[in-house]
Formats: C-alpha cells, sequence, structure tokens
C-alpha cells in the first residue's frame, strides 16, 4: 500500500503540537502524533489507520528527551529511543531491568528509531488485526478494525460492547508496571501524572485513557533499589519479534512483583508479600510456595490462538517463565537456562 | 592437478555491486514512462465469479486499462502435460490472493485506489482446506475440466523388488506417520516484471525468473506472439529457491496489458503477493515403513504419501514422483515402492522449492531409519555406514550412480563431530544425531521434449583479447556467472577480471533451460568449458602457426570408468564435441597468467600476439559448447523422474541443546560433509552449505505458512512468518570433501539443494539423543517438543 498524502507538521514545543493537534479537531481533520514511527508508518502503509492526514513529528521538541535524576525520581522523556536507553549510565544505574527489556524489543536497526513513548502506547496485536487488506476481506473485519466480528473469542461477534483481546505487547511497559512508574502526559489544559498500571485498560481497542490531543512527556521512576528485578522474553525465533509471553519480575525484599506481557490485552500485574521467614527473606522462601504464586500467575492469564505456539502451551509457559526469572535470584542459577 | 582459477575461491563477479546498491535488480530498473500495473486478489478460497463491473474503475482518472480473466484465451503451466493455470481467473477463483482483475495506470497509487472500484460479484463454495478431505468424493472438484469424482490431481507409484519378502527378512520394522507443513522460499527480492516495447513491435520482458527460456515460450503461446519478437532478460536475481521457476501469471498479464496499451509497463509485488504467489514446499502427510536387518541393511522401504499441491498443478507430476523416487538413495535398496497422492485445495499453489519433493520423504526416512537402528541398538552414526550406496552401481530404478563420496563424507563428519565420544552420553538436554541424503546433479530430462543440448555456451574473443562468454544460464544469487567465468578463464589461462559474462537474454544468449533442478554447474558448467576449449584450440594452432611447429593431434576423447551395471547398455556420452572430461591439456600448451608456453622447450607467446594471430583473416573468434546428458534410465512408467547424470552426496551431525521446560532446540552445531565433486569454487560451496543449514533449519524449527479453516493464509509478512535469524544460526563445521565426478565440469557437482533435506532429521535424531523423543512432525515447535516430553514422562 502506497502511503497517501498527508501533511507532515514539525512543531517545537509541546504547546505548539497540542495546538496543531487542537486545530485538526476543531475542523474535523484527523492526526496522529509521531515519534520513531515503527509501529505508526507499517499500520499506516497497511491502511489499518485513517488516511486523512495529518501527521505531527514529536522528534524536534527537547522537552520530551530528557533523561534526568530529580526530586528523589528518574525521569524518562518520551522520545528518547530504546537503543539509547539500553546505554544510558542512569538507566543502568537505577533500573538496568528496563535497559534489558529494551534491549529486548524487535531489532537493532528498529530500536535505534523506536521510542520509549511509542514502544509504551504501541497497538494491541491480533492476527486477525495486523493484516492486509486482502485478508481482512477474507476473514471479515473484525470489532478492531471496525467491523462487527470477533474471530477470536468464541460468541463474542454481535456484541454491542465489542469485546476485544488483541495483546499487549510492549516489553518495556512490562517492567515499568512493576516499578510503579508513573506518566506525564501534557494537554492543552497542562500536565497531568497518573500510575502506568491505572493507565492501561483492559480492552484491546481503546487500549488505555489517553486522549487523542494529549502527548505522553515522559515517565518517572521512582527512585528504589531495582537490583532485583528481570525480564524474560519468550518468542519463537530469538530476536525481531513480539512476545509470545513476557515475564517481568522485581522484588523489593518483602513483595515479589510480576507483570505478563504478550497475553492479555494489558500488561497484567501482581504483587505477592514475601511469606516472613525472618532475616533472610529472600534466600528463605519455600520453592513450593513460589511455585503455587507462579501457577497463581498463569490462572490469572487466559492465551488465545493469537500466535504460532499453542494458547495451552504459552498459560504453561507463565509460570515456568515466572519461575525462571524469579529463580535467578532466589537460587543459585542451577537450572538448565536457554536465553529466549 | 595444478589450476589457475577453479578450486580456489573466488568472490562472486557482482558482489561489489550488490553490496554497494549498484546492481540493478528488476525493480530498480527505470522504463520510459510505463503504466503501473496492480491486480486485484480474490478474498475468497473458493467462489464462482457471477460478474465483474469494471467501469466505476475505468471512470477514474489514469486508468488505461482493465483486464479481467475473460481476455485470456489461453491456460498455461510449467509442465506440459498440466496447464491449468489462466493469468486471471476466470469463472471461478480457487485460492485467497489469487489474480482476478488487473489495472494499469498512469500511476501504482492510482492502479491501487481503482481496485477498489472494481466490483467483484462472487457466490461462494465450500473451499476444500484439509488435504485429507480433497480425496472424498466430489460433485464440485476444484479443477471439473479434469472431469474427476475428486480432487486427486496426480496418483504415482513405483514397486522394485519384493517388499513382502523384504519386509519378511526384516529385524526390525518402522512404520511411522510424519506431517508436514507448508513452507516458503522467502527469497529476497519480490516478484516484477517490466515489459519495454519498442515501434517495430519488439517486446522486451525484464523479468524475476529462474527460467528465462520458459518464460519465453509461456509468453509466446499464451498471447500468441511470434517468439522472435520477443526478447526476455533476467536482471539481476534477489534469490529463486524454486520459487521463480514457474511463468507466472502476473508475468502474462505485464505483457497483455503492453500489448494492449502499446505502453511500457511496471509490474512490482509487494511481499503479500510473494506469498499468495507462493509455489512453495507442499504440505505432507507421509506414512513411511522400513526393514532393517542389522546384516543386510535396509529390506524393504514403502513410502506412501499424500502432498497438498494448492489449487493448481505447477511442478506437481515432478514433484510427486521426486516424493518417491529421491528415496532410492544414499542408502542400498532393492525392495522399494512408493505412492504417491498429490491433491488440489483451496490454497496457493505449491511448486518446486530447493530440495525439489525430496525433503519430507527424507526426513521421514532418515528418522525411521534411526528408529530402526537405535531399537537394533547400533550406532545410528557408524551403522549407516555399512548401507550407503557404491560408487559406480544402480539403484532400483535405475538411476546411474556414479562418483560418491558419502562414505567418506559420513565417516569424516563422524570424527570431526566426535561422535563416539558424544552420542548417548552427553548429558540430558544435550543430543547428537546424523542424517544423510543424496540429490539429483541436474535432472537429465528437459521439461519439454527435444534432442537439443540442455545447455549450450557461446564464446567471442575480439581484438582487445577480452573473452565474452554467453550462456542462458539464470544467475540467481547463487553465482553462476562467476563459475561460467571460471571455466573460460581457467581453460585459457587468464584472469577472471577478462572474462565478461553475459546471461539470461534471450535475443543475445543461447539456450538454457534455466536455474532449477541444481543442473547450471554441470550442464552450463560443461558447456562452457567445452565452449572455452573449443576457442583455445585456435588459440593453439595460431601459436603453432608463430612458432612454426606443427598443430597437435588430439588424444580421442577418454571414456569414463564404465566397469559398472548400465542394464546392459553401452554408456553414451552423447557429447557431440570432446567427451566427458576431455584432456586438453594434451595440446602441448600451457595457459597460464596471460602467457601461452609450449610444454616442450618452454617458448612463451603473450595471449594478445596469440589472438591477433588467430584473427587474420577472420576476425573476432567465435566458439560454441553444448551439453547434452547421456541417455540414462529404464522403460517403465516415471523412469524419467530424478534421472540424473550423476548424484550428490551428504551428511549432517546436528549437536542440539534442549530447554527441558521450555522445550525449545538450540542447535549448537552442524557439522557438515557434502560430495559436490570438485569444489569449483569452495567460497561458493562453503556459501550454499550455510544457506542450506539456515534453510533448513528454518523447516526443522519455525517455519511455516498458517491457514486458518477457511483457507486464510494469516501469516503472509516476514514478522509471523519466522524465518530463522542470526541468532538461531549454530556453529558449522564444514568437512572438507572432494570425490571426482568424471563426468562433471573438472569432476564438479551440485552444491545448491542437496544438502538442504538431511538438516531437519538431523536434528530431530538429535532431538531423541537429548530428550528421547520421536518428533514425527515440521517445524519442532516448543509446545511440540514439550509435549512429546510430557507423553515420555507419563509413559
Amino acid at each position: 500500500m502506497i502511503l497517501k498524502d498527508i501533511l507532515y507538521h514539525r512543531p517545537e514545543s509541546i504547546a505548539e503540537a497540542i495546538g496543531l493537534s487542537q486545530e485538526c479537531l476543531n475542523n474535523g481533520q484527523r492526526f496522529h502524533y509521531l515519534g520513531g514511527g515503527t509501529d505508526l508508518i507499517p499500520n499506516l502503509k497497511r491502511g489499518q489507520c485513517d488516511d486523512s492526514l495529518h501527521l505531527i513529528s514529536l522528534g524536534r521538541i527537547p522537552d520530551l528527551k530528557k533523561i534526568v535524576e530529580e526530586d528523589g525520581k528518574l525521569k524518562i522523556g518520551a522520545l528518547r529511543n530504546l537503543a539509547e536507553l539500553i546505554n544510558h549510565p542512569l538507566i543502568e544505574k537505577i533500573i538496568p531491568g528496563l535497559a534489558l527489556a529494551a534491549g529486548k524489543i524487535a531489532s537493532p536497526q528498529i530500536r535505534s528509531r523506536a521510542t520509549l513513548g511509542g514502544n509504551l502506547l504501541v497497538d494491541t496485536r491480533c492476527v486477525y488485526f495486523n493484516q492486509t487488506e486482502t485478508i481482512v476481506a477474507a476473514d471479515g473485519a473484525c470489532y478492531k478494525n471496525g467491523g462487527t466480528v470477533c474471530h477470536l473469542i468464541p460468541n463474542a461477534s454481535g456484541k454491542p460492547n465489542k469485546p476485544c483481546r488483541a495483546r499487549f505487547v510492549s516489553d518495556s511497559a512490562a517492567i515499568l508496571v512493576l516499578a510503579d512508574a508513573q506518566l506525564e502526559i501534557a494537554s492543552a489544559s497542562g500536565i497531568r501524572k497518573i500510575g502506568l498500571r491505572e493507565f492501561y485498560g483492559q480492552d484491546g481497542i481503546s487500549r488505555n485513557n489517553l486522549s487523542p490531543s494529549e502527548i505522553v512527556v515522559g515517565i518517572t521512576v521512582p527512585l528504589r533499589d531495582y537490583r532485583v528485578m528481570t525480564y524474560e522474553k519468550m518468542r519463537l525465533r530469538a530476536t525481531f519479534d513480539f512476545a509470545s509471553v513476557g515475564i517481568g519480575f522485581f522484588s523489593d525484599g518483602q513483595t515479589l512483583h510480576f507483570s505478563v506481557n504478550g497475553v492479555e490485552s494489558y500488561p497484567l500485574y501482581r504483587a505477592f508479600a514475601l511469606p516472613k521467614t525472618g532475616e533472610n527473606a529472600v534466600e528463605g522462601i519455600y520453592s513450593s510456595w513460589l511455585q503455587g504464586i507462579c501457577e497463581e500467575l498463569a490462572k490469572n492469564c487466559s492465551p488465545l490462538k493469537q500466535d504460532l505456539l499453542s494458547p495451552a502451551y504459552r498459560k504453561q509457559m507463565i509460570a515456568v517463565l515466572a519461575k525462571r526469572a524469579a529463580y535467578k535470584y532466589i537460587k543459585p542459577r542451577s537450572l538448565n537456562t536457554l536465553e529466549c | 592437478m595444478e589450476y589457475n582459477t577453479i578450486g580456489k575461491p573466488q568472490p562472486i563477479i557482482s558482489s561489489v555491486d550488490k553490496v554497494t546498491g549498484r546492481a540493478h535488480y528488476t525493480d530498480d530498473l527505470r522504463v520510459h514512462n510505463p503504466l503501473h500495473v496492480k491486480i486485484l486478489r480474490s478474498p475468497h478460497a473458493s467462489a464462482k465469479i457471477i460478474s465483474i463491473a469494471t467501469e466505476k474503475a475505468m471512470a477514474l482518472s489514469g486508468v488505461k486499462l482493465i483486464l479481467t480473466g475473460a481476455d485470456f484465451k489461453n491456460t498455461f503451466g510449467v509442465l506440459p502435460i498440466s496447464k491449468d493455470e489462466s493469468a486471471l481467473a476466470k469463472t471461478v477463483v480457487r485460492y485467497i490472493g489469487e489474480p482476478v482483475a488487473a489495472v494499469a495506470a498512469e500511476s501504482a497509487a492510482i492502479a491501487e485506489k481503482a481496485l477498489k472500484y472494481i466490483d467483484v460479484t462472487y457466490e461462494c463454495l465450500t473451499p476444500v482446506i484439509d488435504m485429507r478431505k480433497a480425496l472424498d468424493k466430489t460433485e464440485n472438484s476444484i479443477h471439473p475440466e479434469l472431469k474427476k469424482t475428486t480432487n486427486l490431481h496426480k496418483a504415482v507409484e513405483q514397486n522394485f523388488g519384493d517388499l513382502d519378502t523384504g519386509f519378511k527378512e526384516a529385524e526390525q520394522i518402522v512404520d511411522e506417520f510424519f506431517t508436514f507443513d507448508a513452507v516458503t522460499h522467502a527469497f529476497t527480492e519480490p516478484h516484477a516484471t517490466q515489459v519495454v516495447l519498442d515501434g517495430e513491435g519488439n517486446i522486451t520482458v525484464y523479468s524475476a525468473t529462474q527460467v528465462p527460456y520458459y518464460l519465453h515460450k509461456a509468453l509466446a503461446e499464451v498471447l500468441e506472439i511470434p517468439m522472435h519478437r520477443l526478447r526476455v532478460i533476467k536482471p539481476h536475481l534477489g534469490g529463486g529457491f524454486g520459487g521463480k521457476s514457474d511463468p507466472f501469471p502476473h508475468e502474462m498479464i505485464a505483457v497483455k496489458c503492453a500489448l494492449s496499451t502499446g505502453r511500457n509497463i511496471r509490474l512490482v509485488f509487494s511481499r503479500e503477493e510473494v506469498f499468495y504467489s507462493h509455489h512453495g514446499r507442499h504440505p505432507s502427510r507421509i506414512n513411511m515403513k522400513l526393514g532393517y536387518h542389522p546384516k543386510k541393511g535396509i529390506t524393504a522401504l514403502k513410502g506412501d504419501m499424500l502432498i497438498d499441491g494448492g489449487a493448481y498443478a505447477s511442478f506437481g507430476v515432478v514433484t510427486s514422483y521426486y516424493n518417491g523416487v529421491l528415496l532410492q538413495g544414499p542408502y542400498e535398496l532393492k525392495n522399494f515402492g512408493f505412492h504417491c497422492d498429490r491433491v488440489y485445495t483451496n490454497k496457493p499453489v505449491c511448486g518446486a522449492m530447493r530440495g525439489h519433493g525430496g525433503v519430507n520423504p527424507r526426513f521421514a526416512t532418515e528418522v525411521a531409519l534411526d528408529i530402526a537402528l537405535t531399537k537394533a541398538k547400533i550406532d545410528p552414526g557408524y551403522g549407516r555406514l555399512d548401507m550407503i550406496l557404491k560408487p559406480h552401481s544402480l539403484t532400483p530404478g535405475q538411476f546411474r550412480i556414479t562418483s560418491s563420496g558419502l562414505k567418506q563424507g559420513l565417516e569424516k563428519a563422524l570424527q570431526s563431530s566426535e561422535w563416539k565420544r558424544k552420542y548417548g552420553k552427553l548429558p540430558y538436554g544435550k543430543g547428537i544425531g546424523v542424517a544423510c541424503g543424496f540429490f539429483i546433479s541436474g535432472s537429465a530430462l528437459p521439461i519439454h521434449w527435444t534432442q537439443m543440448p540442455q545447455s549450450t555456451v557461446r564464446l567471442t574473443i575480439d581484438f582487445d583479447g577480452g573473452v565474452t562468454l554467453y550462456s542462458g544460464a539464470s544467475d540467481i544469487g547463487q553465482g553462476s556467472d562467476t563459475m561460467l567465468a571460471q571455466m573460460a578463464a581457467e581453460v585459457l589461462g587468464l584472469p577472471m577480471k577478462m572474462i565478461k559474462v553475459i546471461s539470461a537474454d534471450t535475443r543475445l544468449t543461447p539456450i538454457d533451460y534455466g536455474s532449477y533442478s541444481s543442473r547450471v554447474t554441470f550442464m552450463a558448467g560443461n558447456a562452457a568449458r567445452n565452449a572455452a576449449i573449443s576457442i583455445r584450440k585456435q588459440l593453439v594452432e595460431a601459436a603453432c602457426e608463430i612458432l612454426e611447429i606443427p598443430p597437435p593431434i588430439y588424444a580421442s576423447p577418454a571414456i569414463p570408468d564404465s566397469s559398472f551395471d548400465l542394464g546392459g547398455r553401452e554408456p553414451d556420452f552423447g557429447n557431440p564435441y570432446l567427451g566427458p572430461n576431455p584432456k586438453y591439456h594434451s595440446d602441448g600448451f600451457t595457459f597460464k597468467d596471460q602467457l601461452i608456453t609450449t610444454k616442450q622447450g618452454n617458448k612463451s607467446l603473450n595471449y594478445l600476439d596469440v589472438v591477433r594471430k588467430a584473427m587474420d583473416f577472420q576476425g573476432a573468434l567465435q566458439a560454441k559448447g553444448v551439453y547434452l546428458s547421456p541417455k540414462l534410465g529404464g522403460d517403465f512408467k516415471g523412469a524419467g523422474a530424478g534421472l540424473s547424470p550423476s548424484y550428490s552426496f551428504t551428511t549432517f551431525v546436528s549437536e542440539v541443546s534442549v530447554d527441558t521446560e521450555t522445550g525449545f532446540i538450540k542447535v549448537d552445531k552442524v557439522t557438515c560433509a557434502h560430495d559436490c565433486g570438485f569444489p569449483l569454487n569452495p567460497l561458493s560451496v562453503q556459501g550454499q552449505l550455510e544457506g542450506s543449514i539456515h534453510m533448513g533449519l528454518g523447516q526443522a524449527l519455525m517455519e511455516k505458512m498458517n491457514y486458518s479453516r477457511d483457507g486464510v493464509l494469516q501469516n503472509a509478512n516476514f514478522l509471523d512468518y519466522k524465518i530463522p535469524s542470526a541468532f538461531e544460526q549454530p556453529e558449522i563445521n564444514i568437512v572438507a570433501l572432494e570425490s571426482s565426478e568424471n563426468e562433471g565440469p573438472f569432476g564438479a557437482k551440485e552444491v545448491g539443494e542437496g544438502a538442504l533435506a538431511p538438516l531437519s532429521p538431523s536434528v530431530a535424531n538429535a532431538l531423541y539423543d537429548a530428550v528421547g523423543i520421536r518428533l514425527t512432525s515440521l517445524p519442532m515447535t516448543p509446545d511440540k517438543v514439550l509435549k512429546a516430553m510430557q507423553q515420555l514422562k507419563e509413559g
């Protein structure tokens, strides 16, 4: 598909960008903010986004590119590309798990364009949504493609609430929900803050509570000890792929935090308080307790047939990967592990 | 023998242009003011076309022409016996993605927009997606013109020896069932065709094709144009693997658009369209029954195959035979039989893909053999050594095996991989496995019956001394132009840079059937070498004149070792010029470094002086060389399938680590011994082997065309169709191996295809060694591995 006529804007401040989007809204014209474009542009080419179209590039706005430690927080601008995150000394120092997860996103070429903001807002994916016109026509358009059916959930077609279970696939979000990071969002009425855990909704179509002209300025990570934090990403091919199952893990010494990526329409987050076993809590927990919570985590998820790997297998892997993530820290690394 | 250029690593001659972007692929050509063509494709797997309304689309500004099925009278297909395809669907559509209409417009955007304004009314029919259902009786077969009551396209069967007795003799009988998903070539360059007209009615077609000559013929037939008005040129090509070896609908459409509008035409596929065009490996269901006796080897082998051809025939009849006949090596067999049903289904067409027809049955056989050997408590590595076909022997179906380095190759691969130390002894989760295979080195029979040589090469040398080599062979990235240049450079003692290869242009280059069946090195290579020898004779004559010595008397061609059984027939090497491996060195001269030197007396002449002497009174030097394969094979039904003047042989030893919690297989190391005769260009050989391993690994671990129950291809893109990345590519240990093939050019055989098939079974056999499970279905994804491990645990 060839991209249609596009009006390209390059504002130099957040206010200017919001002004442009407001103008589009007032004139009934459609627009998209453009970050790295690695998700948006292919979708535009596939005709999945409206082709009216104003593209408002955010690339020239300095306020969106900060990485600073201030007020007891790490602030990362939304327009920072993923390759920069991987190598940034502040991120390495404060939350190395984010660098780890960022390094597992897509491929080196894409990481040097794709931004953190773009990854946090990456559209949910479905085998029936991310398709070309011919295939959408063959299947019949699903809810997310503006149709009236869901091919994935039994008995979901023709429902007024348009249920959608397209998969959430942001690897960086899977880490940042563990850290209880906050989004800073700019709009015409100023800046608002919202916790990442509250930001995402459960519906694969509406996805989150960002309104059209709002801009994600950046993310704020509270300064804590994030050394016991990791991300397990499973995919059939070891690179250049979305997670079939992704597990984020973080322990603050009192609580084990887990997130599940690539399965539900949002980053599923669960926290489990460590059983009180005295001084050396992390070392002292029992493996059966851990097994139990990993299985509970899997029980909270219901993978659908959206991947070459079977749903039953992916459900099983949630527990396996969660345990593997936790055992990286809780026990000597004796397991036969392969990088996934 | 000391050679000038062969046997030494030669970079592919276009490699610098390719990596710097200077090489022009079909899409890169800028033809003057073309119309852009886009194709409307069927959204239904099976439907009647009730009507096509094109008026609204025609009314768009810039739209010049809309074609539908009614504009094409003649059907086509690569095999003369199954021309069942129309460039655009006529009354029915048979798969999702089938071309239904084509728009030619002033820009690609207009053409694409116009597709949306074409109204096609369909009446949907129930599609046949599952290949098993294709054998059911039906009144609405996919190809009613065949007047069949099922969707069977072709059933082939051969039986040799006595299977019953063979199975009675066996100590172990393995009877296993295997399934294989569809895989596709996934070459880098999407299909593209551009057409240029001149004022005199000449039509030049630039197309990304492996088979310019077959395309030329098909275009002439389908569009009823005299062949001499057509010229087909293959520019640089970004990979074929069999996926560009048919004449295609889009090529007919492009030329038809040019003829109808009088304009130049540009047609370029999207990646999605490449997936619909497909023509890849047939999904298969194979039952393999193998009888084994520790003293007698394989006492009987019987394969039953059901292969899913998709909507049209393509190479299907050949594929069906190859599924069976390529089982009669590389092991000695007496009692052997197969039955293969190829069926039509409402899915994209399957055809030839690297290792054509032999890959899936090879997996089944090598796994079945491994089961038999392990049951008999015989080492599956060294146990295979005793069963190997001997050089200079005949197979049950009368394949003439000439040279074979398999025994040496298997031994070396086992040693080099430290098999004895590892097999059965590695810790749980680690394993080592072996598999062997063989492949044709060029199909001895042309697709269209003719007695013409399979390859002709022309050489000219003009006053500048530069050699121009004209060959119809298609360099599809495999490096055949480089190989041809090596032939001339070697015989004439010139540096590679003095040879310019003009290839795959049907106006300029003599006929060659194209790049398929691993035929180019053997056939075009022989022709090029013969042409070079012929021109060398002219130079030798001139040199003798200068030196005032009598011209040499050439020894008669050496007859190769024919002491083996040819079924009572005389060997007939059918080469009108020089015999199978002419000893041109008997001419008494050495050609080296642009010097032509007498062997006796050591008198040297400058190459250019000799060229000019040779040109006196006759002008530019010209020579022709041909290759025609010997008469081969028996005279039973299907005897021609798989006949080749020689065969390549391969061993793979794979070492794997299995993640026992997730079921992921990591192939750590592959040791490979491939007998390609004498390796003309070790660098190319290495590249082909690495590529075969990578491609084999894809089918083994992750590649799969994911069709829904309704026949929708759900992963028609490179994100969801998973080709392995550099992370998956194992350490590769290529064991140096040389055999000499008497009839090959300088002793060479094929290396492009044969080395693919044994990769996946070697991984499957290693998986058994690692965790004790036998997977009988490809790809071996981790969910299958884990399930099988759990079943094993539960008993």
